[in-house]
């Protein structure tokens, strides 16, 4: 018995196993985790390890690419264009990793949050199903392999939703079902128009035939579709609507893996598709983007005022972050899509937390309602001072990373050169505002929830002593959230490592001569 | 639908099926069939299995429940992608083994095979987990 190869190929580096194996690992392992359902210990131990794993692999991915420049691995050795290739650049190299930290930080407090029955019913599987998707789609080279990725995304959140079966939960679940797969037909569609009008489905190949193009009519309608699309993925505002009608009913848990990874993950096709395959379509679309992104900041803000339920609020904070990714791609070239990047992985982060914090309020309190809840700082002083921290990271302040996204996110609207002197004032308003109507949401929950009268303790509500109160016992969950907010606070006092990156990943996204490049190889120069 | 005709064929044309979705399976390597199909065939003939005479005996008769034979699956395609990590070769790239049975039967086989059985498990694990789902309900 003797192995032998057939046809090529030169033996390929150690390398491009960094980009297979982040997607690899938790694919096996939530099947792995299927398996064992009536070891349900075993799935967090599972999920935790390998995602550590995952995300070293992810840091080592994007060191040796910011290095390296883009790393491409071909299926089964199959050549792009014709093959399906993962090609890694600074971008998706850094999108995967934080991805990576947010999924660890969730494999960590479900590990404490859900119970036996939650786990046989698959949560884990789910899980790790849905970081496979997330990862796939940042490190994959190809535009019908991206639209796979999200559709493994999808129908893993689906099951992460209606996950307990309560009524409310299948009420926001059909919702966000039908939405999304609204939102992936549209993208299927666009998908299809450009096999037909190009022929290919590489980005690299897309890339150069597009650049090639003498006319733009076929390319403006799938460009549009296509970014309607992510921008229905993102939830920017007209086209938002499934996420406040969703995203609080699930355990708070799959809230928080939601609200970090999913909209991010459409933000990224959007920047992706519009800023290297199509600047055309993109540079067409300026004005209705700067205006969208300011409406989706200013409906975000209102609405995260309106509500007294804290997941609620959430939910609307989530859809304001959206709108200075969005302001941010539009003003594009400049600072604007370093900006728009940094507030991406900033949003990631934050997001992620401020739901974990609203469970750890939960818990704390006793509820979810600012109304029902009050004097927390006095019971659980370790919670307020994290959910102050969360407030100004949130809100962009100082000394957190939202602030270094913002500041870029500014000068790009002050220095470039818009068509009309309004575009720069609601870009620039709309960015300010935001982070002052964040403020303002936030602060009315610090005032209700944490402030509160001066009530004797022995008045106070008793803390729940309902069964999910028991996983949260031991500070883990704490310990998860601080290292979330911890990890904002070091990224906005030594930002140089991630903005180097992100103007990194600009550079390789405005001019992907590498990516083709190493996608294509020398002989399509 | 436990007619006397209907059960007393059924176990010979279960087997039958079973026999025909493994052959479908093995020719899809430069034939039309393979993994997808042969899986679906698979489970349809459990699911005949299954009308005939209850869900009962065939979970019993499967022993493994249908999703952990659909994850086992899974987790056998993957790793017959990773074993290209010992050539130096990329994700999913076949690899192939000559075996001599005695001096004269060579069969040729690869992680391509392996792959495909792993389709043919996840499909047929889904499909059979589906199957029986909606069949319980009819007879509850």
């Amino acid at each position: 018995m003797h192995g032998e190869l057939v046809g090529y190929k030169d033996p390929v580096s150690w390398s491009v196993w960094l980009a297979i194996l982040p997607v690899v690992l938790p694919l096996i392992i939530s099947a792995v985790i299927l398996m064992l359902r009536n070891r349900p210990k075993a799935h967090s131990v599972l999920a935790i390890g390998f995602m550590i794993l995952t995300t070293i692999l992810s840091f080592i991915l994007l060191v040796k690419v910011n290095q390296e420049g883009p790393l491409v691995v071909a299926m089964g050795s199959w050549p792009a264009p014709f093959g399906i290739v993962f090609t890694v650049d600074s971008f998706g190299a850094l999108m995967n990793l934080f991805a990576g930290i947010v999924g660890l930080a969730i494999a960590i407090f479900a590990s404490q949050q859900t119970d036996n029955s939650e786990r046989r019913f698959g949560f884990y599987t789910l899980f790790m199903l849905l970081m496979a998707g997330v990862q796939g789609s940042f490190l994959t080279g190809d535009l019908f392999n991206l639209y796979v990725w999200f559709e493994v995304m999808v129908i893993a959140s689906f099951g992460l939703m209606i996950l307990g079966g309560r009524h409310k939960q299948l009420d926001g679940g059909v919702k966000y079902a039908f939405l999304n797969l609204l939102a992936t037909t549209f993208f299927l569609i666009s998908v299809g128009l450009l096999y037909g009008y190009l022929g290919t489905l590489n980005m690299a190949d897309i890339q150069q035939k597009l650049a090639a193009q003498s006319t733009d009519g076929p390319l403006l309608m799938i460009g549009v579709l296509m970014i309607t699309a992510f921008l229905m993925k993102a939830a920017v505002f007209p086209l938002s609507f499934w996420l406040p009608a969703s995203y609080h009913t699930p355990k708070i848990v799959v809230s928080a893996l939601f609200a970090g990874l999913l909209t991010k993950a459409g933000a990224y096709a959007l920047i992706r598709i519009s800023v290297m395959l199509m600047p055309l379509v993109l540079s067409y679309m300026q004005d209705v983007l700067i205006i969208a992104g300011a409406l989706t900041i200013i409906v975000g803000g209102l609405g995260a005022i309106a509500h007294t339920d804290i997941r609620r609020m959430s939910n609307y904070l989530v859809i304001a972050g959206i709108g200075n990714i969005i302001i941010g791609l539009a003003l594009g070239i400049g600072g604007g899509l370093a900006g728009s990047i940094l507030y991406a992985v900033h949003s990631m982060l934050v997001m992620t937390a401020l739901y974990l914090v609203c469970g750890l309020i939960r818990v704390s309190g006793g509820s979810y309602d600012t109304h029902r809840v009050t004097s927390l700082y006095r019971r659980d002083p370790w919670l307020a001072g994290l959910f102050l921290a969360l407030m100004f990271a949130i809100a962009g302040l100082p000394p957190f990373s939202g602030l270094w996204a913002k500041v870029y996110i500014v000068e790009a609207a002050v220095v470039s050169d818009l068509s009309a002197t309004y575009l720069t004032v609601i870009s620039v308003f709309s960015v300010l505002l935001g982070g002052f109507l964040s403020l303002l949401a936030l602060g009315r929950v610090w005032i209700h929830m944490f402030w509160g009268e001066r009530l004797p303790l022995a008045i106070l509500p008793p803390p729940t002593a309902d069964r999910t109160a028991l996983y949260y016992q031991g500070g883990i969950p704490y310990m998860t959230a601080f290292f979330l907010v911890a990890l904002s606070f070091a990224i906005g006092i030594f930002p140089a490592p991630l903005i180097d990156s992100a103007e990194l990943a600009v550079r390789g996204l405005i001019n992907p001569t590498d990516y083709i490049l190493n996608t294509l190889g020398e002989g399509h120069h | 639908m436990s007619t006397l005709i209907f059960r007393t064929i059924t176990p010979l044309l279960t087997a039958l099926m079973i026999v025909f979705s493994i052959f479908v399976l093995l020719r899809g390597h430069n034939e039309p069939g393979g993994g997808f199909i042969g899986g679906l065939i698979a489970a349809s003939a459990v699911a005949i299995y299954g009308i005939s005479n209850g869900v009962g005996p065939v979970r019993r008769a499967l022993y493994f429940r249908p999703l952990s034979i659909a994850a086992f699956g899974l987790v056998m395609s993957g790793l017959s992608g990773l074993w290209s990590a010992f050539k130096s070769v990329p994700f999913l790239t076949g690899i192939w083994w000559e075996v001599h049975i005695a001096s004269y039967i060579q069969i040729d086989l690869s992680t391509v095979l392996f792959f495909d059985i792993g389709v043919y498990l996840v499909v047929a694990g889904v499909m059979i987990g589906i199957a029986l789902c909606l069949e319980e309900r009819t007879y509850d």
